[in-house]
């Protein structure tokens, strides 16, 4: 792949890798600096990407990753509350309320399901990531949806506000 | 006891990743518990909205950035961290096509030994309309963006499915087809050598899949491992039943061509149509609602007008609740250089998904182009940007000192604001030099951002040597007052 595909692949997915960074680490400027650093490892590799609709999985993947390391490291959350301001201006105000419901989720829940759901990897690619039995993934993201279909209902979201 | 085991494996039942012997108990136990079938949507639902985050693009974001960061930051890199690096990347995925194909096919024949020697299992599969294995979430994806549909598929209601056409290279199969007083959708899947068709890479479709001799609609499709999902809308069909032709032609070459005859019976028992008769008077034009028509899914109001005019609406629902739904649109149709009413008709239905009530009133403003300019110079900081017309008001977040990239934000919200995606507006570009750039058009100009979101900034690019020291809005609106309709 030259370079121009690989940057004008970039450009346009730019936004959602940025929200996948976003929900992984939880700090705007930790995203922004692993987000960088995963698309330089990408771009030194992209020779090897021979299909340009593989391009999105790959890099999600080395994004997830890089977040992850990051995120054992060094990183600070920002409070749900920043992070809900920094997401302000989202098309639609429904994604918005689920973004912070995202954010409130338990750790380990929140984790998964921006993996499986976001990252769009497998749920063994989940498991083998965060280093946990793929029956973990399986019952966190049930538990984590029955939470957030709670929450849901709760805050009058539910598919009738559709 | 069984209940807490299948709801604990509902979603690895919905992802495919339950064993055969699990899924065979999942699917029994489905078929006669309804509170587990309602888990199962509602998990479903909640996983699907979770998904489309993937799609969101946030206010703050801009664009165009992070391609510049990595060239400066490759500029850096030394042949260690490069070594490094590349080790670092991974496998890129390859497609895997036909690996994939070896595995459905016999992921298939597993399912249809299941399918026979299972009693109950065949019929819960016909049911949902998923005869074809490997592309059951794939289904349910595309089901769930129509209410209509999604009705038909969660009741039962689906018909036609099983009926698979082939020229011996391509492959037409019909996965159900719903029908009501307010439309017909049919569920189609293609496969053949062009199925590799990536939307998100393509826009040029290589084949078309259509119905013959009907206005028809067609959603966005989805790649699924063994073709092409597609759901073509079109409009109602007789009463007693009509006969349509579904052709799927590549690039312009008839493939497969066939005949399907669809019913509305069922749907239509559970379906309701009123003539009502309700009218407002505004100037010299005239509004009229002449019917409503409820199905399971959705809610349609034939609206009448005397001349051709464009009007925002809101429909009020459960009398004064506050909830509502508002939105945009046109009787009768005019563009530049066109006759009035071209398109023909000054009646027309619109057609709402999902109301979480019953419609009660009905607010219609008709607005006709007039001139209006909003304004806003940079060297004055704190003065709005706004069109006095409409008094919506617009801030620039960015001025492209950095970004090269003009992005402005409309900042008041309301019924009204839906009108700013109608091509006759523009950004008009005050640069220092004294030059004055007025190609850029008002962009929110596509049926996708319909409604319009008040909240999506407009980015600009600009070129290198355009220093903006003042915008405008250009647009022609003049709204007239409201028209109130009370629905029976």
């Amino acid at each position: 792949m030259t370079e121009q595909q690989f940057l004008s692949l970039v450009d346009r997915h730019e936004a959602g890798l940025r929200l996948l960074a976003l929900s992984l680490t939880r700090n705007q400027a930790d995203a922004e600096d692993a987000l960088q650093e995963a698309m330089v490892v990408a771009y030194v590799a992209r020779e090897r990407l021979r299909e340009a609709q593989s391009f999105l999985p790959w890099v999600r993947r080395i994004l997830a990753r890089e977040c992850l390391r990051l995120y054992r490291r060094v990183i600070t959350p920002m409070e749900p509350a920043a992070i809900h301001e920094t997401l302000a201006g989202c098309e639609d105000q429904t994604d918005l309320t689920i973004w912070s419901m995202l954010q409130h989720l338990p750790e380990d829940l929140r984790q998964v399901v921006a993996l499986r759901y976001v990252a769009d990897l497998s749920q063994v690619e989940v498991a083998r990531m965060l280093g946990i039995p793929v029956g973990t993934v399986k019952s966190r993201l049930n538990r984590a949806l029955t939470l957030l279909r709670a929450d849901l209902q709760e805050k009058g979201g539910g598919s009738n506000a559709l | 006891m069984l209940c807490k085991w299948v709801e604990d494996n509902l979603l690895a039942y919905h992802e495919g990743t339950l064993g055969w012997l699990g899924r065979s108990l999942v699917q029994g136990h489905l078929r006669q518990c309804s509170e587990c079938v309602s888990k199962l949507t509602e998990l479903v639902e909640t996983a699907e909205r979770v998904r489309e985050l993937r799609n969101t693009t946030p206010g703050q974001f801009t664009r165009g950035t992070l391609s510049s960061a990595i060239k400066e930051r490759v500029g850096q890199l030394d042949d260690g961290t490069a070594q490094a690096y590349l080790r670092w990347s991974g496998k890129p995925p390859v497609a895997t096509q036909g690996r994939k194909r070896v595995l459905l096919a016999t992921a298939m024949v597993c399912t249809l030994l299941i399918a026979l020697l299972l009693p109950g299992i065949g019929p819960w599969l016909l049911r949902t309309g998923a005869s074809i294995p490997g592309i059951d979430s794939y289904l349910k994806r595309i089901i769930y963006r129509d209410a209509g549909l999604d009705w038909a598929w969660e009741h039962g209601y689906l018909y036609g499915k099983g009926l698979e056409l082939s020229n011996g290279q391509h492959k037409l199969s019909v996965l159900g087809y719903a029908a009501d007083p307010i439309q017909t959708s049919i569920i189609l899947l293609i496969s053949g050598p062009e199925i590799d068709w990536d939307p998100e890479e393509d826009y040029a479709q290589p084949y078309q899949v259509f119905i013959a001799d009907r206005t028809y609609l067609r959603a966005p499709p989805i790649v699924t491992p063994i073709g092409l999902l597609q759901v073509l809308h079109i409009s109602p069909v007789e009463p007693a039943g009509e006969e349509v032709e579904v052709k799927l032609e590549l690039n312009g070459e008839e493939l497969i061509g066939h005949k399907l005859f669809i019913t509305p019976e069922a749907i239509s028992k559970v379906s309701t149509e009123q003539q009502i008769e309700v009218s407002g008077q505004v100037e010299d034009i005239v509004l009229r609602a002449t019917r409503i028509v409820t199905t399971p899914g959705q809610v349609m109001i034939d609206v009448e007008a005397n001349k051709p005019i464009r009007f925002y609406w809101m429909l009020l629902l459960d009398g004064d609740t506050g909830q509502s739904v508002s939105g945009d649109s046109q009787l009768g149709w005019w563009l530049d250089g066109m006759d009035a009413n071209r398109w023909g008709a000054t009646n027309w239905p619109l057609v709402f998904s999902r109301l979480s009530g019953k419609p009660t009133t009905m607010r219609l403003r008709p607005y006709e182009y007039t001139a209006g300019t909003g304004e806003m110079n940079r060297e004055k900081p704190g003065l709005d940007l706004s069109d006095k017309t409409r008094d919506i008001n617009y801030e620039v977040l960015d001025w492209g000192n950095t970004s090269r990239q003009l992005v402005i934000r409309e900042t008041s919200s309301g019924m009204y604001d839906d009108v700013s995606f109608w091509p006759r507006a523009w950004w008009e570009l005050e640069l220092r030099d004294g030059r004055r750039i007025a190609e850029y058009q008002h962009v929110r100009q596509d049926i996708a951002d319909f409604p319009a979101n008040p909240f999506n900034p407009e980015r600009i690019k600009l070129e290198p040597d355009w220093e903006v020291i003042a915008v405008r809005l250009v647009r022609y609106v003049k709204p007239y007052a409201e028209v109130v309709l009370t629905l029976p």
